[in-house]
């Protein structure tokens, strides 16, 4: 199996207009049998949130440079993992809080974590599946976030890759754009974005150049993508 | 090896811009007794209407009730968005000699939005937490405690906003106790036109800012100027 990953964020208008710095926090890497992607959405009401998305994305790497986010997923430690590294930053844990998708690749297993809003796309053998659904609460932009949300909602699935698989991981600043709810569909766009991951050397500039000049028109929010191919 | 694709940037085309809007769902009471200046609350309400279908940021999002009530309660205007620049709606004078049953009033309201909320997650919308704007003149007879238990306990879950435009100060305490604020509204301070562009000028900003999203339409960071509505 061959790993293929790219992602990419844009700062939302409405950040730009109030000199709000870009609050999603997003990466991908590969290992020679093994594959990550994340993005991470800060919350917009608290003051560290910037920091506590970049904190949730450096600690799954972490755990995915040391070989142990697999050990983590599978022992239902790695909610109190990533809590637990919040806690550890000397910042006011009330004002901290952010979502989380991550796509965790080792062989033909995969594993996908969630929290919040934002969501999963799979693409396979020419069909799509939202593989991971945004949650949100009662009411508009009212979601679930790290480290304040209960652990129910920390959503984990996991499952085997039998064929080329494409795993599109975005923030919710984009989600809406990328797939149809009332279908129940990917967009178009998506195909072309699993083309780019796969064939393109220069995805991660393609994805950002879209964030920036198409993607942003329909959202004022900061927009991150992570895209994840098995071959 | 390789290939390259043909597309170097995605296209509007491509991906789904039929994002639904947020509704904001807004149950007008109005008070109907002799209490009460029905016909001008009427008169604004309609240019109330109009203007909301010519603003392009609420007419597809604005989701509007409107009850009146004196003794009972009638539905005058079902939820719905408005789609017509001449809607208009009736509000007829009770000819009852007793005070408004306010109590029921406002348990019929929260009943008629519970119904509506329903629809709303049934159709997976989203939605602002929804509003009753009541319009009373202050005096009230009838069972009130249900209502004041059943709005405390929705005002403090966040999940109902009651902002009361009282024509006179008779039963302040109840009515600082179900607002959203904690603050009573004028109804006739600083008149009504003055009263509904106000209203307006929140829907509007609620409905534009994703920043506003759990604040409630008198909250000063969603539009300046309500304190000069505050009923001293």
């Amino acid at each position: 199996m061959k790993y293929f990953v790219s992602y990419a964020k844009n700062i939302g208008t409405y950040h730009v207009k109030y000199d709000i710095p870009c609050q999603d926090c997003t990466y991908a890497k590969t290992t020679e049998n093994r594959a990550i992607a994340i993005v991470s959405d800060g919350a917009g009401s608290k003051t560290f949130a910037k920091e506590t998305a970049e904190i949730l994305v450096k600690a799954l790497v972490r755990l995915f440079d040391k070989d142990l986010l697999k050990y983590n997923i599978e022992h239902n430690l790695l909610f109190n993992e990533l809590a637990s590294k919040i806690r550890e930053a000397d910042m006011d844990i009330e004002e901290m809080a952010a979502t989380i998708v991550f796509v965790y690749v080792d062989g033909a297993d995969y594993y996908c974590g969630h929290m919040g809003d934002g969501g999963i796309i799979l693409l396979k053998d020419k069909k799509s599946y939202l593989l991971s659904a945004p949650e949100n609460g009662e009411y508009l932009n009212e979601t679930f976030f790290f480290p304040s949300s209960d652990e129910t909602h920390f959503r984990i699935k996991s499952g085997k890759i039998t064929g080329e698989t494409t795993f599109i991981l975005s923030s919710d600043g984009v989600f809406d754009l990328l797939f149809d709810t009332d279908t129940q569909q990917a967009m178009e766009a998506c195909k072309t974005l699993e083309s780019w991951n796969v064939f393109e050397d220069n995805a991660n500039e393609l994805i950002k150049n879209s964030l920036q000049k198409v993607l942003s028109k329909h959202s004022n929010d900061d927009q991150s993508i992570a895209i994840l191919s098995v071959k | 090896m390789k290939h390259k694709t043909q597309a170097e940037i995605l296209t509007d085309e491509q991906i789904n811009t039929k994002i639904k809007t947020t509704r904001l769902p807004i149950f007008f009471c109005i008070e109907s007794t002799k209490e009460f200046p029905t016909a001008v609350i009427q008169e604004q309400l309609i240019s109330f209407l109009s203007e909301i279908n010519n603003n392009e940021a609420l007419y597809s999002c604005a989701d509007i009730a409107i009850m009146q009530y004196d003794t009972t309660q009638k539905v005058v205007r079902a939820f719905s968005l408005i789609n017509s620049a001449n809607e208009s709606i009736s509000i007829k004078m009770s000819d009852t000699t007793n005070f408004a049953d306010l109590g029921n009033a406002l348990m019929t309201a929260i009943k008629k939005i519970k119904i509506h909320i329903m629809d709303y997650k049934t159709l997976n919308q989203n939605y602002h937490a929804p509003t009753i704007i009541l319009f009373s003149s202050g005096k009230f007879e009838g069972e009130m405690q249900k209502a004041l238990d059943t709005i405390c306990g929705l005002k403090e879950s966040g999940t109902l906003h009651v902002i009361p435009f009282v024509h006179n100060s008779d039963n302040k305490s109840f009515f600082e106790k179900i607002s959203v604020s904690g603050d009573v509204f004028s109804s006739s301070a600083t008149g009504y036109e003055r009263l509904f562009d106000q209203i307006k000028k929140s829907m509007h900003s609620l409905s534009t800012s994703s920043e506003n999203a759990y604040k409630s339409l008198v909250d000063p960071n969603v539009a300046k100027g309500w304190e000069n509505f505050v009923l001293r």
